[in-house]
């Protein structure tokens, strides 16, 4: 008996435990939230931006603008490609919303001087003018970027100079390969696989002797290890103009809000780096509210093309269209010098546009392109160094709009839409003309 | 019959001269002046102490027979003067550091099975009778040393001109004991004789092994009660004071001498007397502990030879026993795997003791809550190894499973199951599949008290002691088990309260009184573990940690159900009782092991565990013993007792893969080695943030939307900081940190890390949580490592100065670097007005000391302190209660 009540009693123990709840499953780690990457790697971060290309010398020097729609301190940090060297830094406050501006020279005169610019509040944006004998250069400088960077544009013809200058901002040793396409296929850069960039310092590859001769010429950088920021310079001869500008990625659409100017006659570049031929269409707009069906082509995989604009087309601007992926950028020449930019990826609501101003006997031009079908109502402010000037226009559907920045001290545009649009900048002067594109952002 | 020509009395005072006069008796102060005393027709002198008591016939017998043998000098046999049946020695002989040996044992009975003259190394100075010309020679006696060594020294010195040194046991002296000479001065005497007999070859040796011997002796002698170290520092001491009057002494013995060292070799006995005479009183002791276990029958062997070796039980024990050092192989043999919980103690035992009793709990980011009583155990057994961490867990670990298997035998044996079964129901409990459970769980302290629980059980539940005396004792046995198993595992605590109260409801026999002994003992325990039992948060003990849900192996479990039934069945009444005491053990186990899915935790998980290795361990106890007692049976009974048999093998067979891993079911060792880059500049460079759960990781951690994470000092964190205490400001603020990090706002996250200490961020599992430290400004992937890892640019230290200087941890502090030029130091834990000394502010989180000292530390808690203290006294109270066992019978 005592056996069986010990047997029975053990039984309903054991039934009990196996019929314990399981606990609930412990979710994936981090699995409620996003993971939000900060800097050059994040999308939607803005808070640093990263400027390659800046210059300071007895020839030329730079003007570094800072754009903000929130009050911020912009903290600059121009690293020291000397091991062990401290970085020079300088700091900027910004009244948002607002623009401010320092000239290079003021705190590092030792020719080039790639930095990095960090906001405590924002959005911000950053750009970087480049002016002096015989130069005038100017780009907007990145805050994210993809992971492959194509630069469109250049060509390395006699006389022409065209540097690659990869920008290595953070505390490891990037690693990254350079490719490059031209009109006669993909080249060969053994020497640039897996090039190791030291941390908190650049490096710089000249085509001009490296691949000699082309005419278009499409470079590719990626980053097998670590993050950075490339940027590419072209000068068009020993005293002749050039510009900079920045990377971008892929997209099967592209706006070009400054495609030519009065003295500038414009080629669209187009670079097809995929595996199948994409059929590419090119629309132009021009200030005339005229819109041409530039046509179409096809271009081939992992091949560039050039779209030569009619000459003497005065200001217009251009929406490329394809069906795959591919990366764009203009290449403007004229009388008023060389300007190089890429094209815009995605038309947005609101841009910053630090730096543009008129000074001196440069004078600048903002570009608004209305793609779309609708008019829109866009304001467009200018910022002073102590008032807003704000100025309420309306575009009309498929259109380009110019304004000249009058000298009314503005240092910088903030441009708002009811819908999306491109915007574009220019500064042109007695030493050349510069082209960008300006810097959209969403405030929430 | 020979009789005093005349008598001398040497030494005493002006009374004592007085005296002597009066009984017309020489008097002479010193023994120098004694052989001028006498006429030429002295002989021989004839010594004697003051508490001998000859027989009549004593002189005679050591004249005739001193003279027949030709010796220089000869020595009774020394009798007990109260029992005079009683053996105190007959010669002695000696170890090569002229310690004295009489090879007899205590309290043994003359049966004249020594009475035969013969050639000694040395005799007792409580009869000696020497040539007279030969002590004129020898310079008479050495009188700065005490009488046993003194004895031992005239013969040796005796020996180096080729005198014969003999005992007559003809010759019988009674002697009225015990020696009132201190013992330490016998040892400087040894050590004495030793440097004067010896040549320079002999002494270039035997000095440093002397050296040792006497060290070895004050390691093991605490264990038998004495504490000798103190007299083997003072001898040594005494020797190195006389150093120049012992070469002085040196030069005139070894003057003239007629043989080498090898003619004292002779008559000496190998290795060391005095280990040897406690080898043999250890041994006693284990069999009078032990009368038929493990141990006795070890000793039965080296008696009585082969014919033990056929019992089964020894072979039984030995097997237990060899299983448990094969089981535990790795940690002796290596280290402790430092793995998950299992982590190597403090290299500092004081440090470790001072943080116990009220110091900082340097986990994490710090705090003033106190460790767990395992540190302070394991700190008291390191201490009393010299300081060697490694060592006192290896030893702990190994006592630990062989207690258990023994343990569990000797439960068994009190519950009428034979040894053989007890000791394969051993092995499976200690190195079954619940035990390797609970080792997989990385909890090496409820390893350890697993191998105390059988013990806590067995004492109360074994026959209550007659006498007050010998209960007082076992209830301090009782108390002890408990506080030992609250020590390592608080949580298990109630098991052997469990299992006792299961026993009295389910039981058979005299068992009403042992819940109430183990209650007793668990209540009077908890003193013991003061003062962290007063702080802890009991109420939280069973549901931390991650969530208790054991999944079985289903053949095991199957086995285990047959196994059951068939015991229940197959065994006797009694036995069939115990079968059933284990399986209710094992399913109550199950279901706190398996109470994750209500709350249930770690320690739910290791207790449920701990009953299930109990329980196993009766079910395997009394099926092998229902297969040994089946002839007695037949029909079903004697089927089920033959399925028993099979299901108690096969559940034996399941322990081998425990065993086999040589690490009581501990997980490989993935931490040592692991973050050696974080400390191989050799100073510090900061603490490590470790994310996730995967290899490397350690302890308890914090979490963070789910991710793991903790904080801890590198290369390998001690087992102090395995444990995390109550978040605190530090804890929230790095919270706070890895908020802003993960909404991507913090881009140089090195800075803010640098502040919290953190010089490293490790992950020890994939995360997506990697790629925002990869976005830093000022952190540098390393990238040649396994795993991910990142490098803090910004210089960061635990406590920094204000001039940039790091100060280094010192044991608990940490020690002011040599350039040392700030006024103020930042300490990186978690603010708590003691930090000092010297002016304390809180800085945010932090401290900020203004030190007016060399080193930085935690003031520590008075009260805690002394809770600490009392919780020592208290445990030594009990220890000497439960010794004083024998003293008691």
């Amino acid at each position: 008996m005592r056996r069986i009540i010990l047997a029975v009693l053990v039984g309903a123990v054991v039934v009990l435990a196996a019929l314990a709840p399981k606990p609930d499953d412990v979710g994936e780690p981090l699995a409620g939230g996003d993971v939000v990457r900060p800097g050059i790697g994040s999308p939607t971060d803005a808070a640093i931006w990263y400027c390659p290309w800046a210059q300071s010398n007895a020839t030329r020097d730079s003007f570094l603008a800072v754009a903000s729609i929130d009050p911020a301190l912009a903290a600059f940090t121009f690293p020291v490609s000397i091991p062990g060297e401290d970085a020079d830094r300088a700091a900027l406050d910004v009244v948002g919303p607002g623009a401010s501006g320092i000239d290079l020279s003021d705190i590092a005169r030792r020719g080039d001087s790639p930095f990095f610019v960090e906001f405590d509040d924002g959005p911000a944006a950053v750009s970087v003018t480049v002016s002096g004998q015989a130069v005038l250069s100017a780009d907007a400088c990145v805050v994210s970027g993809p992971e492959v960077w194509h630069f469109s544009g250049g060509s390395t013809m006699a006389g022409e100079t065209l540097k690659l200058r990869v920008f290595n901002p953070f505390p490891e040793t990037a690693k990254v390969t350079v490719t490059a396409v031209s009109e006669i296929g993909v080249e060969a850069l053994a020497d640039l696989r897996t090039v190791s960039v030291s941390p908190r310092s650049w490096r710089d590859f000249d085509f001009e002797t490296l691949l000699r001769q082309r005419q278009t010429l499409i470079v590719s950088v990626s980053a097998e290890e670590g993050l950075v920021v490339p940027a590419m310079s072209f000068t068009s001869g020993e005293a002749g103009d050039g510009d900079w500008w920045s990377g971008v990625g892929l997209s099967s659409e592209w706006d070009v809000p400054i495609a030519s100017a009065e003295d500038l006659d414009g080629d669209l570049v187009v670079f097809n780096p995929g595996l199948a031929p994409v059929e590419v269409r090119v629309i132009l707009f021009t200030a005339e509210a005229a819109v041409i069906d530039a046509g179409s082509l096809t271009v081939d995989a992992n091949t560039p093309a050039r779209f030569t604009l009619p000459s003497g087309l005065g200001p217009a601007a251009a929406r490329i269209e394809s069906t795959g992926p591919i990366t764009a950028g203009v290449v403007a020449r004229g009388g008023a010098g060389t300007a190089i930019a890429s094209a815009i990826p995605e038309p947005s609501r609101e841009w910053l546009v630090p730096g543009l101003r008129s000074v001196g006997l440069e004078r600048g031009t903002l570009w608004i392109l209305n793609a779309g079908e609708e008019s829109v109502s866009v304001s467009v402010t200018a910022f002073t160094g102590g008032e807003l000037i704000a100025e309420k226009i309306v575009i009309d559907g498929s259109s380009l709009v110019r304004i000249p920045v009058l000298g009314n001290d503005a240092i910088g545009y903030l441009v708002e839409s009811s819908d999306v649009i491109s915007v574009g900048w220019s500064i042109s002067g007695p030493t050349g003309s510069a082209i960008s594109a300006a810097s959209p952002f969403s405030d929430g | 019959m020979y009789g005093p020509a005349r008598v001398i009395v040497v030494g005493g005072d002006e009374q004592v001269r007085h005296v002597a006069t009066a009984r017309d008796a020489l008097w002479r102060p010193d023994l120098r002046a004694v052989p001028d005393a006498l006429g030429p027709e002295a002989e021989y002198l004839w010594f004697l102490r003051s508490r001998s008591r000859p027989r009549s016939d004593a002189l005679g017998a050591l004249v005739g027979d001193i003279e027949r043998t030709e010796a220089s000098i000869a020595g009774s046999k020394i009798l007990d003067a109260g029992e005079p049946e009683h053996l105190l020695a007959v010669g002695v002989a000696t170890d090569v550091f002229s310690a004295p040996y009489t090879g007899l044992q205590d309290d043994e009975l003359d049966q004249e099975q020594y009475d035969v003259i013969r050639d000694v190394a040395a005799v007792t100075g409580a009869s000696m009778l020497v040539r007279r010309d030969l002590y004129r020679g020898l310079g008479g006696v050495d009188r700065t040393l005490a009488p046993n060594s003194a004895a031992v020294d005239l013969c040796q010195r005796a020996r180096l001109r080729g005198a014969r040194v003999i005992v007559i046991p003809a010759s019988e002296v009674l002697y009225e004991g015990p020696d009132p000479t201190p013992e330490w001065r016998e040892r400087a005497g040894e050590i004495r004789s030793m440097i004067k007999a010896y040549g320079p070859i002999t002494l270039l040796w035997a000095i440093p092994l002397a050296l040792l011997a006497g060290l070895a002796e004050s390691i093991m002698a605490p264990f038998l009660g004495k504490w000798p170290i103190f007299g083997w520092v003072a001898a040594w001491v005494w020797n190195i004071l006389y150093l120049p009057a012992t070469i002085a002494a040196r030069l005139q013995a070894r003057r003239g001498r007629a043989v080498g060292d090898e003619e004292l070799f002779r008559y000496q006995v190998g290795g060391s007397a005095r280990l040897r005479v406690m080898y043999d009183r250890i041994l006693e002791r284990v069999r009078e502990r032990f009368p038929e276990g493990v141990l006795a029958g070890f000793i039965d062997v080296v008696e009585s030879g082969q014919q033990v070796l056929r019992r089964p039980s020894f072979v039984a024990a030995t097997l237990g026993v060899v299983a448990a050092l094969v089981a535990t192989r790795v940690i002796w043999g290596e280290a402790l795997p430092a793995v998950g919980y299992s982590l190597p103690p403090p290299e500092s035992a004081g440090a470790a003791l001072s943080a116990y009793a009220g110091g900082w709990n340097p986990a994490g980011l710090g705090s003033p809550e106190v460790l767990r009583p395992e540190i302070a155990v394991v700190a008291l057994v390191q201490s009393a190894l010299f300081g060697n961490g490694g060592v006192a867990v290896a030893l702990i670990t190994v006592a630990a499973v062989i207690a258990g298997v023994v343990g569990v035998a000797r439960l068994l044996r009190s519950w009428g199951v034979a040894s053989v079964a007890g000791y394969a129901a051993g092995v499976v409990y200690a190195m079954g599949p619940p035990a390797m459970g609970i080792g997989s769980t990385t909890h090496w302290g409820a390893i350890v008290a697993l191998g105390v629980i059988p013990w806590a059980i067995a004492g109360s539940v074994a026959a209550w002691p007659r006498g007050w005396g010998l209960r007082l004792v076992r209830i301090a046995a009782i108390t002890i088990a408990f506080g030992l198993v609250g020590a390592f595992s608080p949580g298990l605590l109630p098991v052997p309260l469990l299992a006792v109260f299961a026993w009295t409801a389910l039981g058979t026999g005299p068992r009403w009184w042992a819940p109430v002994r183990a209650a007793a003992g668990a209540l009077l325990a908890l003193p013991l573990l003061m003062p962290w039992v007063l702080y802890a948060d009991l109420g939280g003990l069973y549901t931390s940690g991650q969530l208790a849900f054991w999944e079985p192996w289903l053949p095991t479990a199957a086995i285990v159900g047959v196994s059951l039934l068939a015991g229940l069945l197959g065994s006797d009444g009694n036995r069939a009782v115990v079968a059933g005491w284990g399986g209710l053990l094992v399913a109550l186990g199950a279901l706190a092991a398996r109470s994750g899915g209500y709350g249930g935790g770690e320690e739910a998980l290791l207790a449920g565990l701990a009953a299930m290795a109990l329980g196993l361990a009766a079910i395997v106890g009394t099926a092998f013993e229902a297969a040994a007692r089946r002839g007695e049976y037949s029909g079903l009974r004697r089927l089920a007792a033959g399925l028993a048999a099979i299901g108690g093998a096969l559940l034996v067979v399941a322990a081998v893969p425990g065993a086999a891993d040589g690490r009581v079911g501990m997980p490989s060792d993935d931490v040592t080695g692991a973050y050696d880059f974080a400390s191989a500049s050799g100073f510090s460079t900061g603490q490590i943030l470790l994310f996730g759960t995967g290899e490397g990781a350690m302890g308890e951690t914090r979490d963070f939307e789910g991710l793991a994470y903790r904080v801890f000092t590198p290369p390998v964190p001690a087992s102090w900081e395995a444990r995390l205490a109550e978040p605190r400001l530090g804890d929230d603020a790095l919270e706070g940190l890895l908020e802003d990090l993960i909404i991507g706002s913090e881009r140089r996250a090195g800075e803010r890390l640098a502040d919290f200490g953190i010089g490293w961020v490790v992950f020890s599992e994939e995360s997506p949580f990697e790629s925002v430290f990869e976005s830093q400004l000022d952190l540098i992937p390393l990238r040649s490592l396994p795993f991910g890892a990142f490098r803090n640019e910004v210089a960061a230290a635990v406590v920094l100065g204000d001039d940039g200087s790091v100060w280094e941890r010192d044991g608990g502090g940490f020690a002011m670097p040599d350039s040392w030029e700030g006024a103020t130091v930042r300490v990186a834990q978690n603010a708590d007005f003691r930090w000092g000394p010297g002016e304390w502010e809180q800085a945010g989180w932090a401290s900020l000391v203004t030190p007016d000292a060399d080193v930085v530390g935690f003031g520590g808690h008075s009260g805690r302190r002394t809770m600490a203290l009392a919780a020592g006294a208290w445990f030594g109270v009990l220890l000497l209660v439960a010794m004083a066992k024998r003293w008691l019978r």
